[in-house]
């Protein structure tokens, strides 16, 4: 397969801080966003720290790992105690919180996990399927199974249960298979919550490149009102080419 | 232009020329031969021609016509060319025009019938004498006979015959004189890449000869070809095979002859022996004549040489070919004749070796994966350099090959080719570099469809170009976007225009489907009443059997129209429910709940119910026909201005209990009992609606907002989420009562989790506490309504009923 990504990160229309960071590291096969916590000191500081630790934890993971969603969620509860940690030992970043949603790749399988309103999406044959569930107030109610009105959901949507770095920061972990022809996209809710999601399929399945995806996403959600920092990475899986092809046809024969 | 877009489809057509130039040179295509005469003529240059010594030709032209007179001569004007040339000690004589009979001369038969007729008298001997000598003078046939028998070495041309390619037996059966010695004649039949299988003969059997007879005995005959292609530069040297025999032709004749007349001559593999002379040639025989060669022969008019104006020396001991030079065809004809001969005796052949083929694709392929794997992946100049160097190199074999030692291989098809895959590859190159410009009104196309705004988007789209897929995907998601808000024709419209830019998806099959579709097209307010422009519906819309007279407004799960139920002319209130709000794994559960709902719901019968008519679905939209309630819902009486008189409000309430004890005996639970869902009609009548429809959403997560209930009104069961029965409903009474009273809601909340601990745990202020002038019996239905624990409120809506009106009438 031919794994191409790409990621960026914009600061939007509205605000005076990027307080996003994202991750692309191709030769670990780590892909990561992270959203640090407005209203909170240092979120800037946060986002970047925890991506980060994050890769930090997974490099001194030891092979053979044989329950990956397992072992990546703890790599994430790792990186969250030194945030922890590292809020007490600077004062200044006291209180610092991050959302974080990450991707890693292993042979034909993704291990995802999220922590917070930070999202990752599957695009596979025409569909687009949201892979992790949002921790925000709006879901935890949903959950739970309430019924709320559209006026009284309008207020919850952006406040975060969960973030690196807060007493509560449950990872959620997924494993998925991965098939060529997909496109995985990572972002944080500046994008998701300036462009439509039917937008933003069509974006992803009509660009042959991730440079070209992030590129006019980023334009729409700033044409929209960019009232966010609007961070995203795309991952396109594609057949693999004719070189690529003849260099395993070649090697596989030894 | 949809062959445009598979063009840009990468590898596989770039391989298509390799394989039609493959093919075509394998079995020489004229047209590819043709074009690579061209080129031969052209570089035959570089060869330096030997001078062609031995060789002249006597040219029957213009001139020597003017001068003797029209052609065809009597033969004795040939006969005095013959004895010309052999005056010059010339070598060899080859007469290019055709002798097929013995010549038709009425002068001299009509002189040799006055001889026999004249008296056998003395006085006429001398008048005799003279006639005999005018006879002689006139017998050309006899001239051309002496001057043949003195000549040195004379050649005829063989014609061919019709009958000859068709009907080989019949030739060959007049024919005598076949004994001839295998030995001597015997081609070798080693090479598998020389198919001449047969014997040559190097002299005509009688019978076959195109010469009549005493001559044709005097001579030997070389084979003319019928040939066709008379301006290209082959010629083969055997005339093609008759039977199981070949002949040599005119040219390789006239060579034998002039080597010796009885000398050696065999044929092996591609190599041609006469004397001690050998030759290689091409496949079958072939060799290449430049139009080098043909302008340096010595020409010389026919009138010159009886006249005896051409020196000796120019014609001695040469082979001469006479023939005609009036036309070019026959010009030509004559030429090539004599330029073979003249490539013969001076060694210098030029010929395309039998093994050609397989080195000139060789260098096909080469060229072809050079093209098509290598190139692309190369910087534009780097490959263009590259490929120049390539072609320049072989280019530069060929022309070295050609000047040196007369080999051909063919440069035509690699040309053709390296053309034809550059082509290919600039128009893609051109193709991909016109896709990226567009990115910017994809973009703004994108973003105005985001905003709802798709009549300006499909507009922005439009200036791309159908052709890229990208394009394409764009287009059917704006497509499906149409369908979404049901402007179907719209809809149709952007498929149809993708669809030219070739197949995609199933777009063609939802252009059939949304066609069919008769006059179903609502004109959509989407989420929000933002809608994109007006587009035009078909002619009435209807959805089911419904007429759609207007929007009324948006529902809890959908917009909600007033239609018109034709069939019995009656208003009817149509609710509907978006099947794409709901997440597709949740649609089946959804829309099997909707319907049960509908069915229990529609099996109320009560005044003070809405009741259900019908149920449906109709492409993407779920719907649902009630009694239309024209009136205003209890939500406007919820506030202090406008509150009503408690006696009103008793007497709603009461009739609320009704409806909610007819449903509750029918088993079924309302569960979203408020102000909103209570109409009052005209005339103060109390109508309760969306009975049971709550339930069906509480499941799906849907996302763009819909109403799921309301948790102000929600009993604090319902908010734990714990089983329901019908005093949930009466919890929810309570609180709209309470609300109609006071114009407050007694639980409320700054956030979802308290509005909730109030609902459930909390103490609400009491009703006499804020309002309160209100009879005492009022205080105690509405604080037993709205006990927490489910046991403390009333057993049954029946009797909550029957407390209100109790109390209604104390009131009085």
């Amino acid at each position: 397969m031919k794994i191409t990504a790409y990621g960026q990160t914009d600061i939007g229309q509205c605000r005076q801080i990027n307080e996003d960071c994202f991750l692309v590291d191709s030769r670990n096969e780590l892909f990561a966003v992270a959203d640090g916590v407005g209203g909170q000191p240092a979120g800037e500081i946060a986002s970047w720290f925890a991506l980060d630790q994050l890769l930090h934890y997974l490099l001194e993971l030891l092979e053979p790992v044989s329950d990956p969603v397992q072992a990546f969620n703890s790599v994430i509860k790792r990186s969250n105690l030194a945030i922890m940690r590292a809020a007490v030992e600077k004062p200044h970043w006291h209180g610092m919180a991050t959302t974080l949603v990450a991707a890693w790749l292993r042979d034909q399988m993704l291990v995802i996990a999220n922590v917070g309103d930070s999202r990752a999406y599957l695009v596979r044959d025409q569909k687009m399927v949201q892979l992790t569930e949002d921790h925000n107030l709006h879901n935890e109610q949903q959950r739970l199974g309430l019924n709320l009105s559209e006026q009284e959901l309008a207020g919850l949507s952006n406040v975060v249960t969960r973030a690196l770095g807060t007493d509560s920061s449950e990872p959620e972990g997924q494993i998925i298979d991965v098939q060529v022809g997909d496109r995985l996209l990572l972002c944080s809710d500046g994008l998701t919550s300036m462009v439509d999601d039917t937008i933003i399929q069509t974006v992803i399945q009509s660009t042959t490149s991730p440079q070209e995806g992030c590129r006019m996403l980023i334009d729409l959600a700033n044409r929209n009102g960019g009232r966010d920092n609007i961070t995203l990475i795309l991952v396109y899986f594609d057949k693999p080419t004719l070189t690529q092809k003849l260099t395993e046809a070649l090697t596989t024969r030894r | 232009m949809r062959w445009l877009r598979l063009l840009a489809s990468g590898s596989f057509l770039r391989f298509l020329p390799v394989l039609i130039l493959l093919t075509l040179a394998l079995i020489q295509h004229p047209t590819l031969v043709h074009f690579d005469d061209w080129f031969y003529s052209n570089l035959s240059r570089m060869r330096s021609v030997a001078a062609s010594g031995s060789v002249a030709v006597v040219g029957i032209d213009a001139a020597s016509v003017q001068q003797i007179g029209p052609w065809p001569w009597p033969r004795t004007y040939l006969a005095e060319g013959v004895k010309a040339l052999q005056a010059n000690e010339v070598r060899v004589i080859g007469l290019l025009p055709s002798l097929a009979t013995p010549e038709w001369n009425p002068g001299l038969t009509g002189l040799q019938r006055l001889r026999s007729e004249l008296p056998e008298k003395k006085e006429f001997a001398a008048v005799r004498a003279s006639l005999e000598a005018m006879e002689i003078a006139t017998d050309g046939d006899r001239h051309l006979q002496e001057a043949v028998k003195a000549a040195e070495a004379f050649v005829l041309p063989l014609y061919p015959a019709v009958d000859w390619v068709n009907q080989p037996q019949k030739v060959l059966a007049g024919a005598v004189d076949w004994k001839v010695s295998k030995r001597s004649w015997q081609v070798d039949l080693a090479a598998l890449h020389n198919p001449l299988r047969g014997w040559l003969l190097p002299s005509v059997p009688r019978g076959i000869a195109s010469s009549y007879e005493p001559l044709a005995a005097m001579t030997v005959h070389g084979f003319i070809a019928a040939d066709a292609a008379l301006f290209s530069p082959h010629s083969s040297l055997l005339s093609p095979r008759i039977g199981d025999r070949y002949f040599p032709s005119f040219s390789l004749q006239m060579a034998r002859q002039f080597l010796g007349k009885d000398s050696h001559f065999s044929i092996t593999e591609n190599r041609l022996e006469i004397a001690d002379r050998s030759w290689m040639t091409g496949e079958s025989f072939s060799i290449l004549i430049s139009p080098d060669r043909m302008a340096s022969l010595p020409i010389f008019s026919y009138a010159e040489l009886v006249t005896g104006k051409v020196d000796v020396e120019q014609l001695q001991g040469r082979a001469v070919v006479i023939g005609l030079t009036t036309h070019v065809a026959e010009s030509r004809a004559t030429l090539k004749t004599a330029a073979v001969v003249a490539d013969l005796l001076s060694g210098t052949l030029s010929y395309r070796p039998h093994w050609a083929f397989l080195v000139e694709s060789a260098v096909l392929l080469f060229f072809a994966i050079f093209m098509v794997l290598i190139l692309p992946r190369l910087d534009l100049w780097l490959g263009s350099l590259l490929l120049l160097f390539f072609t320049a190199c072989w280019g530069a074999v060929v022309i070295g090959l050609l000047a040196t030692q007369g080999l051909w291989f063919q440069p035509a098809p690699v040309l053709i080719l390296i053309g034809l895959v550059g082509l290919i590859l600039f128009l893609q190159r051109v193709f991909k570099s016109r896709a990226t410009d567009y990115e910017d009104l994809k973009l703004l196309g994108l973003s105005l469809q985001g905003q709802g705004m798709l009549d300006m988007a499909f507009d922005k789209f439009m200036h791309c170009s159908v052709h890229d897929p990208s394009v394409q995907e764009i287009l059917y998601n704006l497509g499906l976007d149409f369908e979404r808000k049901r402007m179907f024709s719209k809809a149709v419209t952007v498929y149809q225009y993708l669809l030219k830019g070739g197949k995609f998806k199933d777009a063609k099959q939802k252009i059939v489907e949304l066609e069919n579709i008769e006059g179903t097209v609502l004109l959509g307010s989407f989420g929000g009443g933002k809608s994109s422009g007006l587009g035009q519906g078909r002619t009435k819309p209807t959805l089911g059997r419904y007429e759609v007279v207007r929007e009324l407004g948006q529902g809890a799960m959908g917009t909600v129209y007033l239609g018109r139920d034709p069939k019995i002319n009656r208003e009817v209130a149509i609710k509907t429910l978006n099947i794409r709000d709901v997440e597709p794994q949740q649609v089946e559960e959804v829309k099997r709940r909707f319907y049960r709902e509908a069915e229990a719901a529609g099996g109320l019968n009560h005044p003070n119910i809405v009741t259900i008519y019908d149920a449906g679905e109709e492409h993407d939209l779920a719907y649902m026909a009630m009694e239309y309630i024209d009136g205003k819902t209890l939500a406007l009486n919820c506030v202090k201005e406008n509150l009503l008189p408690t006696s009103e409000v008793l007497r709603i309430a009461a009739e609320i209990a009704d409806a909610l004890a007819y449903a509750h005996d029918n088993n079924v639970i309302h569960r979203d009992i408020k102000p909103a869902n209570i109409m009052l009609v005209e005339g103060g009548k109390v109508k309760v609606t969306d009975f049971g429809i709550a339930r069906v959403m509480s499941s799906s997560h849907t996302q763009t907002g819909t109403i799921l209930g309301t948790p102000s009104y929600m009993s604090p069961e319902q908010v734990a989420g714990k089983k329901v029965d019908g005093r949930s409903d009466q919890f929810s009474l309570g609180v709209v009562c309470y609300e109609l009273l006071t114009g407050v809601k007694p639980f409320v909340g700054d956030n979802i989790g308290a509005l909730m601990f109030c609902i459930s745990k909390a103490e609400y202020l009491p009703l006499n506490e804020r309002a309160k002038r209100l009879p005492k019996g009022v205080y105690e239905i509405v604080a037993k309504l709205l006990s927490k624990r489910v046991a403390g409120r009333y057993k049954s809506a029946r009797e909550v009923a029957q407390a209100l009106r109790d109390c209604s009438a104390r009131m009085r």
